[in-house]
Order: structure tokens, then sequence, then C-alpha cells
């Protein structure tokens, strides 16, 4: 078994911002069941900022903590401030991750700027 | 309540053992190689502990037991000695597509010697396919090494036509098993399966980790791995650990007391298990044979959906401690291989988990451990983007 901060247990077992948006302002899902980790971010957005961030996730106890902590981080930022939110910012703040795990937060990280891109892509024209 | 359902990674050493083991250390602790009357002691004992061993196999004699350091050292010795040994006569060995890790490196390891190495599949079961086998022997194939029970999904491998196949082809060919998830589980007669060397793990059947044996029919071309001044055996120099080998020996002999008994009272609780797993939860496949192919010891289900890693933390959170042969628990982030060898995909090794169970697990543990799964993977199908309805 990998060893686990504290914090990343916290977030495994009381995932912050889970479950799906209704109509939301944007959505995307990256990662595939073949690689064993896959996760989908919903947008609400109001004024270029992220009023509210839902996640659902199918992968590893770091895939659903790293997801939660991104939520966490990005909820409340305007677009441009998430845009430049990394993965190395999501390990720090939930005390590091096993090295291993490293592409857990990655995915967190380009679900969600796929789905900023989806909801940009969406204004185009409007 | 805690339920460890890991047993096929290790077991609890029995307090009867420890106590054997202490014995070894703080009283009779002499090494076999003295002149004195207490290495004699010693050198009577080891012999006796080979000739209880020898028994355990109906091997013809004791001298066809060697103590290694484990299962490990054993598949070393057996595989790379007799490889080395027989390397005039051929250069091409065949094993099994559900050995254990260790066979597998020591294959990878051989093949930068020279040797060619065949892979046989399984069927869906994780049973080896017999006609494939017999088709990948070759005029040069010098050794076999099949496992005796897969450990991941629990299939019992026909080591008996193996065997047979082998004694009718008209050149030597050793056959070796590792029988780690066989031994002191239900009987192994190295007589009847045919078998040139077996390796065996201590810790498998709560004795201490650390020991084992390989056991080499007599007349074996196989040389030394170890080299260092002789002491008990010059096939494995050094001095033996004699509390270890006595402690697993007090284990061996608990095991086989209780080896039928546990053995029935196992496949029954085997059923009871599965059979709640598959009308409690949905969307679930058992990995490997049902009914007598199947180890009573193991059983394995992939969950739809979900990933195994968090499944088995999500377990060990309340408690239960399993395995899992998803990728994202791997230090090399690959998917288990025996799933992927029954043909199962990646999805089905990532949800697979691993339930392994001792003589002494009892119906509450696995009542306990239905209760806690149903809720883990509840709640990880709640959270997961995939849906049975989608």
């Amino acid at each position: 078994m990998l060893k686990y901060t504290e914090l990343v247990l916290d977030h495994f077992k009381n995932p912050r911002n889970l479950g799906r948006i209704e109509n939301p302002d944007a959505e995307a899902t990256e990662g595939s069941i073949a690689c064993g980790d896959m996760m989908t971010v919903y947008l609400k957005i109001e004024d270029n900022r992220i009023v509210d961030i839902k996640f659902e996730s199918y992968g590893c106890a770091a895939n659903i903590a790293t997801a939660s902590m991104m939520t966490e981080v990005v909820k409340g930022l305007t677009l441009e401030e998430a845009k430049k939110i990394t993965w190395k910012d999501i390990v720090e703040r939930l005390g590091g991750l096993p090295p291993v795990k490293y592409h857990c937060s990655n995915l967190a990280i380009d679900t969600l700027r796929k789905a900023i891109s989806a909801y940009e892509e969406s204004l185009v024209g409007k | 309540m805690k339920v460890f359902l890991d047993n096929c990674r290790t077991t609890r050493v029995l307090p009867e053992v420890v106590g054997e083991v202490e014995k070894y250390m703080l009283e009779k602790f002499a090494r076999p190689d003295g002149l004195y009357e207490s290495a004699q002691e010693i050198y009577d004992e080891l012999t006796e502990a080979r000739k209880f061993f020898a028994k355990t196999i109906n091997a013809n004699s004791d001298e066809e037991i060697i103590f290694t350091s484990g299962a490990t050292e054993a598949n070393n010795l057996a595989l790379i000695g007799v490889a080395r040994a027989n390397k005039k006569r051929g250069n091409h060995i065949v094993v099994s597509a559900l050995e254990h890790g260790s066979v597998m490196s020591i294959v990878d390891a051989l093949k930068k010697e020279g040797f060619e190495v065949t892979v046989v599949p399984v069927d869906h079961e994780g049973m080896l396919r017999l006609e494939e086998f017999e088709k990948a022997l070759r005029p040069t194939t010098i050794l076999v090494s099949v496992i005796a029970v897969g450990h991941f999904v629990g299939s019992i491998m026909p080591l008996k036509q193996i065997g047979e196949i082998l004694s009718r082809q008209d050149h030597k060919i050793y056959f070796h098993t590792d029988a780690a998830e066989m031994y002191a589980k239900m009987p192994l007669d190295v007589q009847d399966l045919k078998l040139d060397l077996v390796s065996v793990s201590g810790h498998k059947f709560h004795g201490p980790k650390g020991v084992g044996f390989l056991y080499v029919r007599k007349g074996t071309k196989i040389e030394p791995i170890m080299y260092g001044a002789e002491s008990f055996d010059k096939r494995r120099p050094g001095g033996e650990n004699v509390p270890a080998i006595m402690g697993m020996k007090k284990a061996a002999e608990l095991a086989f007391e209780q080896m039928e008994e546990s053995y029935r009272r196992l496949r029954e609780l085997q059923d009871y298990f599965i059979g709640r797993i598959e009308s409690e939860i949905e969307h679930v496949v058992l990995n490997g044979p049902r009914g007598e192919k199947r180890t009573p010891y193991n059983v394995n289900f992939s969950f739809s959906f979900i990933e195994g890693e968090a499944i088995s933390l999500g377990l060990s959170l309340e408690g239960v401690e399993v395995a899992t042969g998803s990728a994202c628990a791997s230090e090399s982030l690959e998917p288990n291989y025996a799933i992927l060898a029954i043909g199962g995909d990646h999805e089905r090794a990532h949800g697979s988990i691993r339930f392994t169970f001792s003589r002494f697990t009892t119906k509450e543990e696995l009542d306990y451990t239905v209760e806690k799964l149903k809720k883990v993977v509840q709640w990880l199908r709640n959270i997961s983007p995939l849906k049975a309805e989608r």
C-alpha cells in the first residue's frame, strides 16, 4: 500500500465538491478506463469566475483526493487565475503525494483546463 | 473489527511456532557443523526436519530437501541452478503465463545468459493450455516451471497432466513448480505429479518469514547459485537459519494435522462468500475458476466502474485488508498480468480485488467484509462518472 498523507486520506474519505451540476456552463472528461483513472469536471461560471465546481472520479485514492483539492483551490477564482494553477500547487496543498501518483494531479489539472477551454470555445461567436 | 484477507501474501505466525523459534534461539542455538555435542544435536534435528519435509511431499530421501530463505531463493536455485547445469543439453525453458513475479524475473535474467523462454498462455479460468504447452516443447527444452496454484486468480494448475506430458518426451525435461500456495494446503505428491523440483515458503502457512525449502529429485543436475563455506548442505552454503527452519517445521506439522478439515471448511466459506457477493453486489465478475479447479483459499472479484486501489484503501480504512490487481496500486503502474492473462481487459484488472483466506478465517470475518465491501463499492460507484445505465 502506498503511503498517503493524512490530508490526502481526508480528501479521499470526504471529497469536497463531489457530484454533478445539472446544466453546467462547461464540463470535461479526461483520462480513460484503460489507464485506470478518469475524471469529469462540471463548471458553473459567472462573470468569468468559477462560482461552482463539481467532479466525479473513476480512479485511485490519489485521483479522488487531487480532484477534491483542485476543486477546493479553484472555486471562486477567475478563469485566468484558475488556468495558472498547476499540478505542483495541488500536490503541495495536499502535503505531498507518492511520486508514482503525480500523474493523478496532472489529470485533475488537465480536466479543469479542458473544461475551461470548452467554456471559452462555447463563447466564440456569441 | 480487523480482518486480514491477504493471506496469500503472508500469514500470522502461530504462538506454537514462535515458541519453537525462541527455543532454537535461546537454548539450542548451536550450528550443525561443530564437533561438540550441542552441534551434533542440531545436525540430527536438521536431518530429522529434512526427513519430515521429504515425507510431507512423498519424496524418497531427506537429501532431496534443501533449506532456503524462502520460495524466491528456492525458485532462483531451481531455475538458475538447473539451467546452468544443463546448458550443454539445451537452452530452452518453458513457463506458464501465471508464474509468480520471482519466476518471471528469474527467466528474464536467464535470457541475458542466452536461454530462450516460452511463456505458455492460460485459458479464461487461469488453467494452463495443455495443447499449447506440449507444442512449446523442443528438443532443446531442459526445464519447465509451472506454478502449482495461480497466486492471483486461484487456479489449481494441471500438474499431473503436465508431468505426464513431460514423461512422454524422448529427452529429460526437468519439471519445477512453485508450490507456495499449495504446500500444506492440499496434497502434493512429487511421485504422483512427476515433479523434479518444488519451491516452498514457510510464511504462507503460519511459519516464520525468510525460510523455505527446495525439493530436488535425486539425480537432478543442478549447480549451486551461492558459494561459501560448507555447513550442513553444500548445495546451499552458509549458516542455516535453524530457528526459522524449526519454526517452519512446527507450522507445517500443525497445518498438515488440519489440512483436510481446513480445505473442506474453507471450501464452504468460499462458496458462501462468493454467493453473497454475487447476490448482493451488482456488476461483479469472479476472476478464475469455480469449484474444484480453484483453491479454497482464494476469491478474486472485479468490480465494474470503480478502481481497485480506492476499493482496497476504502476497505483498509474499515479494517479489512486485501490485495488489488489495479495498476494504481503497483509501483510500475502496470495492470495485473494475471487478469490480462485470463483474457480480462484493463478495466477488469484495475477493478480486481483478491481476498485470500487462512485456515483461521471465520464466517464472521467474511460477513463483516461483505458489509464493508458493499458500503465501499456503493460509495465509489456513486462518485464514479462511469455508470451502468449510461
